[in-house]
């Protein structure tokens, strides 16, 4: 399960929405072999365990 | 007694004959307290010249005949001087006499005299002044210039604290300019300081005050452009914004472009243009493209956002952004996203950059 899924996995609610794209959660990738990666977590909800903000 | 003209059958009396003996034994004079001008009867006779002044004898033509001679005597203290007037006068030596110097004018003809001024006397000693050396009081004495005080023409010497003024160089030799195409400029205090030749390419500049090489701000920079040749970069995650792989340049001036990351080394701002090929295997809503500044996105540049049923499963965003660059640690890169199904990028996606002003 990809880092997208399993956020959409903990908040359904967010599938369909902006947020991925609007900056409340900006995931990213830098194609440096890291991996993907929370680079903004503005959402309202906190981010779901196991999860960390950054690299 | 002036010279007296004879003619044939005149008899010659014993006064004429006394007055003549009295002339070689006792010259007529005529005394003189002014400036003089010769006349005819002047002829044979002693001018005297008494003045405490300067005075002149002047010597005109047409008034004596050749071989007539008279004697000028100046006994007053200021210098009387024999003075061409219309006649000419030729001298070996001085026409002017002294307190108490002789001459004799010979005249050659009506027109031209010879001047036997006084014996200016003999030389008993030369004494070697300042810059001078050598000398002596007897036989042949020599004199030379003392290279120690004075300047001479080929001698090689150093000179200190000389003001020359309005001073012709012929291809003068500084011994500060070490270096070819060396610089001197004015310190302000009178002195030179030396600027040593830039490099290539510099331009001359201002900084401080004083002139500088510096690097031209010029009118050209870094240039690149960049593709994924014929890799499709797969294994992108939906949702993420990721960095897309531009594996191939199709040229990169100034060797800034690497690992899909353009870093100029040239302060500025640059024109970036970007397109980012983006492919969905399923239906996607969102499609985005951003240019990062240093990590981070500063501007999403291309989006499409369409319904979820009507969506391609390809997508193509291009766009331009001007941005200022550091020249040293400011890096760019193109980042794109797609916001559902199995995604990757395509091999249209394009990054170029160009520097277009400092």
């Amino acid at each position: 399960m990809t880092l997208y899924e399993t956020i959409l996995a903990a908040y359904p609610e967010l599938k369909g929405t902006k947020s991925f794209m609007d900056g409340t959660i900006t995931l990213q990738n830098d194609s440096d072999g890291a991996g993907d990666y929370i680079l903004v977590w503005e959402y309202s909800q906190p981010i779901p365990d196991g999860l960390k903000l950054g690299k | 007694m002036a010279k007296q003209s004879f003619t044939t059958g005149q008899i010659l009396t014993a006064a004429q004959m006394t007055t003549l003996q009295a002339n070689d034994y006792n010259q007529t004079v005529s005394a003189k307290v002014a400036s003089y001008t010769l006349v005819a009867t002047d002829a044979g006779t002693r001018i005297t010249m008494s003045n405490a002044s300067p005075t002149t004898i002047t010597v005109n033509t047409a008034l004596f005949t050749a071989g007539d001679t008279l004697t000028i005597t100046n006994i007053g203290a200021g210098v009387c001087t024999i003075t061409a007037g219309t006649a000419t006068v030729s001298t070996g030596g001085s026409l002017a006499l002294a307190q108490y110097d002789s001459g004799t004018l010979y005249f050659s003809s009506t027109s031209a005299a010879i001047w036997n001024g006084a014996n200016p006397g003999d030389i008993t000693g030369v004494t070697a002044g300042t810059g001078i050396s050598g000398g002596g009081t007897s036989g042949t004495v020599t004199v030379s210039i003392d290279t120690s005080v004075t300047v001479d023409k080929t001698t090689a010497q150093t000179l200190t604290n000389k003001t020359l003024t309005s001073p012709a160089l012929t291809t003068p030799t500084i011994s500060t300019l070490t270096t070819n195409g060396d610089l001197l400029y004015g310190t302000g205090s009178g002195a030179l300081s030396r600027l040593g030749i830039g490099s290539t390419s510099q331009v001359l500049t201002v900084t401080g005050g004083v002139p500088v090489w510096a690097t031209a701000s010029g009118s050209s920079g870094p240039a690149f452009r960049a593709t994924p040749g014929i890799t499709i970069q797969t294994g992108v995650t939906a949702g993420v914004f990721t960095k897309v792989t531009l594996g191939t340049e199709t040229f990169d001036t100034d060797s800034n472009f690497a690992s899909s990351r353009f870093t100029p080394t040239k302060a500025g701002y640059y024109q970036f243009n970007m397109t980012a090929d983006m492919i969905s295997t399923t239906l996607a809503n969102q499609y985005m493209a951003r240019l990062y500044i240093n990590g981070a996105a500063v501007n999403i540049f291309a989006c499409y956002e369409g319904a979820t049923t009507s969506a391609d499963g390809q997508w193509i965003g291009s766009g331009s952004e001007v941005y200022y660059m550091n020249g040293t640690t400011d890096y760019a890169e193109l980042y794109a996203y797609v916001g559902g199904g199995t995604v990757s990028f395509g091999v249209q996606s394009r990054f170029s950059g160009v520097w277009i002003r400092s």
